[in-house]
Parts: structure tokens; C-alpha cells; sequence
């Protein structure tokens, strides 16, 4: 019974940390939007994609989420003619980041929302262990 | 005494509840886990008819005891209720509903609790 509680916080805890995660790589790929190299022809920053795993607590028997581990973005960088610029190649055109800012605001939101829904799981296990508790008191 | 079996049925009421609430977190926690399929208990009727143990008629003279007209037996535990997997994704609207009646037929398990408990006492006062 106190295993079942104790499971509903773990698995809850383990999604928040993925969603903050997550939310970590978005705001990463959006600050980077702008960030090219400096030396001609160089790559500019590459958007990180963050994946979930869901993996079997032994000790719970639940199914925690993990975030297992970054990747990166493997679509081609945006090509822009800026002829002065440090990173440009020889024909003028530099590389930036493969980041399309709407599509990380939108990721930033989406865990934003499951970050929400489990903590109200939280809250509503915390619940669940008051009106246990008030038991005592009757 | 009918009001151990209250207590009784609510104890086991109680921990099917809490099992729910675990699958509907681990649902709630997997909702962005690509390939993750929602889960959910058997209903408690279900889980509370189930029988434990049954002795095995080996013999034709053996007596086997029909199931209807006496209650039905009650599995020992009803936390380890059998999970399974719907095979949907996960939809957060229906886990949120789920944890909200989890947490409404708690309150209503409590208090009935509560309320046998303090018939208990009074009648153990005099």
C-alpha cells in the first residue's frame, strides 16, 4: 500500500526531471538560434533533440520515464549570403543553426504542460496520504 | 461482526485505489515516451471476485464446491491487481479524470471508515 504511494512519487519525480530536461535542451537550441562559427566554412551550433525511455524501477516496479540522453539534429543548417561575415564561405553564404524558433517555443510549452500534469499527479497522491492520515484522528 | 468486514473491504478497497493512482502516474510520467501504451487495473469487482485458491477435484468422489450461492471468495491482495495495457496512447484528459475519481472514492472509503469507526467506539463505550 505504502510501496503503491511511494511508486506514485517516484514515477512522477522521474517525469519531472525528464520534462525539465527537456525543457533545459529547448531554451539551449533557442538561445543558440543565431549562433554560427567564426572561421570560414565553420559549422554553426547543431540542435540538440532530447529523447524519452521508459525504464522498470527494480526496486518499484514502475515504469519510470528517463531522458536518454541528447542527439543531434541531423536536418541540413540554414544557408545565408552575408559576405562580410567571419564565417562566410567563399562564395559569401554563412551557416546557421538548424533551429526553427517556433518549433522550440512549442516544445518549451509542451513540457511546460506535462511538467503541470504531474505534478498535479503529485499533488493529488499527497492527497490521497492526508485522508490516511485523518483516519487517525477520527 | 459486520464491521470488521467493512474495514476489511475498505483496506482492500483502499489499495486497489492507491495501485490505480500508481498506474495513472507512471501513464501521466510516459505521456511523451514514444512507444509507451497507457495502462490501467482490473476493475476492482473484478479483482475482489477473483478467487485465490480452489482445491483440485481429483477424484470423481471428490466434492467441488459450486461458487454461487456462497460469497465469493476474495483474492488476497487486491494491490496486485493485473495490469495491462490498452494499447492506445497516452490521453492526459483520461488520466486526469482517472486520478480524480482515484482520489473521489478514497475521500468516500475514508470517511466510511470513519464513520464505522466511530459506531465502533461508541458502542465499545456504552
Amino acid at each position: 500500500m505504502v510501496d503503491n504511494i511511494a511508486a506514485t512519487f517516484s514515477v512522477a519525480s522521474s517525469a519531472l526531471s525528464a520534462q525539465s530536461q527537456r525543457i533545459r535542451t529547448a531554451t539551449e537550441n533557442f538561445a543558440n538560434a543565431d549562433s554560427t562559427g567564426n572561421s570560414p566554412g565553420a559549422n554553426p551550433y547543431t540542435r540538440k533533440i532530447i529523447t524519452f525511455e521508459s525504464r522498470l524501477d527494480e526496486a518499484t516496479g514502475a515504469n519510470l520515464v528517463k531522458a536518454s540522453g541528447e542527439d543531434l539534429d541531423t536536418s541540413p543548417y540554414r544557408m545565408e549570403k552575408m559576405p562580410g561575415h567571419p564565417a562566410a564561405d567563399k562564395n559569401g553564404f554563412v551557416k546557421l543553426p538548424n533551429v526553427n524558433m517556433l518549433v522550440e517555443l512549442s516544445d518549451i510549452r509542451e513540457g511546460l504542460r506535462s511538467y503541470d500534469a504531474n505534478v498535479q499527479v503529485m499533488k493529488q497522491a499527497r492527497e490521497l496520504v492526508n485522508m490516511t492520515i485523518d483516519l487517525l484522528k477520527a | 461482526m459486520i464491521a470488521n468486514d467493512v474495514f476489511d473491504l475498505a483496506a482492500r478497497q483502499s489499495s486497489w485505489l492507491l495501485a490505480r493512482q500508481r498506474v495513472v502516474a507512471q501513464n501521466v510520467a510516459n505521456a511523451n515516451t514514444p512507444g509507451y501504451k497507457a495502462a490501467d487495473l482490473k476493475p476492482f469487482e473484478a479483482t475482489l471476485q477473483s478467487v485465490s485458491l480452489q482445491l483440485a477435484a481429483t477424484s470423481p468422489k471428490h466434492i467441488v464446491v459450486d461458487e454461487s450461492p456462497v460469497p465469493a471468495p476474495v483474492s488476497e491482495n487486491a494491490d496486485n491487481a493485473e495490469v495491462y495495457y490498452s494499447g492506445k496512447d497516452v490521453s492526459q484528459e483520461m488520466e486526469m479524470a482517472k486520478a480524480g475519481e482515484v482520489s473521489r472514492a478514497y475521500a468516500l472509503n475514508t470517511s466510511v471508515v470513519k464513520a464505522f469507526n466511530g459506531m465502533v467506539l461508541q458502542a465499545a463505550k456504552g
